[in-house]
């Protein structure tokens, strides 16, 4: 087995700070592919408590969602999924940076997004997706923003995505800053 | 192809530690192992499924988590880890999954296939010193976790075809990695367990 620190390649650049994109290694093991999602003992800051699979449809968009204490981590097993971020932590040096990016399940990379890191995900296709969290869902953690509140910074390749009906009726981006700022046991939704 | 089924099972209503999960377990399959029944939330947009939740588990929790694609007619294994547990999950596909204990007791020489799908989804948990492996007939893909990061000291393989693990694979001639195809006999894994004390039979 290759060293496994070697076998991934981290790409940090013009990304939010703490957004690490880490490039995976395919290993052909005759007739099976194997790609090594995660691992413990990779420098990654998201220690997983729950993995989900996630199958979405063609033009769908699952956000702008932001946490204030989990960390979320994201490989993409087929198809293709644009992700945008947007960084709306005060204290971080990349404060308002927005970045997107394409992850595709024929090229493996996984992507970990820090607490007070916005992200949404665009499906112009349908595809599969598998991520970890570092805390389990509570809705006290899960704060949202209108996809396409322009003070995100970030252009989707649509007009009409298909939404839950929590993103269609998200907050708008002013509100959502707000909500952040608000001590953990009272933000909004909180039970 | 032969006809496989699922053993008959008990299903059995977790109690408070598995969150609720629905735990399939069977006097016909090795103990410790577990077939775990997961709950799809679909909608317009299409579906989630909660894999894997560390409250639910027991056993060591993942420290590595592999995507296979396994071609048509692929075989994976048998293989068996001396301190590791396993965590198996198809995603896309058809996996016709056979298990070998290994282990001196409870249930020592035990032998089972079924078949795994993703239509529903289930999370296989295999402990230690169970044999393990995968035949893909048509091609499939699955989600693999490991207790302990991959090193060659964890484990064992053992010759897909050897009589002495009882799995009638409905294949001839699987495609195999050239470990499956170098893997040592039966009685070499089966020494190789009797001898580990670190075999935990506590699930």
């Amino acid at each position: 087995m290759a060293d496994p620190l070697s076998s991934a390649e981290l790409l940090t650049a013009q990304l939010p700070t703490g957004v690490s994109l880490r490039l995976l290694h395919e290993q052909n093991d005759g007739p099976v592919r194997m790609t090594q999602i995660y691992r413990r003992d990779w420098p990654v800051e998201v220690v997983p408590v729950q993995w989900n699979l996630v199958n979405t449809t063609a033009n769908t968009l699952r956000g702008v969602h932001v946490h204030r204490a989990h960390w979320d981590y994201l490989f993409v097993v087929s198809g293709e999924m644009l992700i945008g971020l947007h960084d709306m932590r005060p204290d971080s040096p990349t404060y308002r940076m927005s970045a997107q990016r394409r992850l595709q399940g024929e090229s493996p990379c996984s992507i970990a997004v820090p607490p007070g890191v916005a992200h949404g995900f665009y499906f112009a296709s349908a595809a599969t997706y598998f991520y970890a969290v570092s805390r389990y869902w509570t809705p006290s953690d899960e704060l949202g923003c209108r996809w396409d509140d322009p003070e995100l910074g970030l252009s989707w390749p649509a007009a009409e995505p298909l939404l839950s009906p929590r993103d269609a009726t998200a907050a708008g981006y002013a509100d959502l800053m707000l909500a952040l700022a608000a001590p953990l046991d009272r933000a909004a939704g909180d039970s | 192809m032969p006809e496989l089924v699922l053993p008959e099972i008990v299903c059995i209503e977790s109690g408070v530690r598995q969150g609720g999960m629905q735990i399939i377990q069977s006097t016909a399959l090795p103990h410790g192992v577990a077939l775990m029944s997961l709950k799809t939330h679909a909608d317009h947009r299409g579906d989630l499924t909660e894999v894997f939740r560390n409250e639910w588990h027991s056993s060591p929790l993942p420290a590595e988590w592999i995507v296979g694609r396994v071609q048509a007619n692929a075989l994976r294994g048998v293989h068996v880890r001396r301190h590791s547990w396993a965590y198996a999950c198809a995603i896309a596909g058809e996996l016709i999954v056979g298990l070998h204990d290994l282990r001196p007791h409870p249930t020592a020489a035990r032998s089972v296939m079924f078949r795994l799908t993703n239509a529903p989804l289930h999370l296989l948990v295999i402990p230690s010193g169970v044999g393990y492996g995968f035949y893909a007939p048509e091609g499939a893909t699955l989600i693999f976790g490991t207790s302990e990061n991959s090193n060659s000291a964890d484990q064992l393989a053992c010759r897909w075809d050897s009589p002495e693990l009882n799995l009638s694979w409905p294949c001839a001639a699987p495609e195999l990695s050239a470990e499956d195809r170098a893997a040592g006999n039966y009685a070499a894994a089966r020494t190789t367990v009797l001898a580990d004390r670190t075999i935990n039979l506590s699930p």
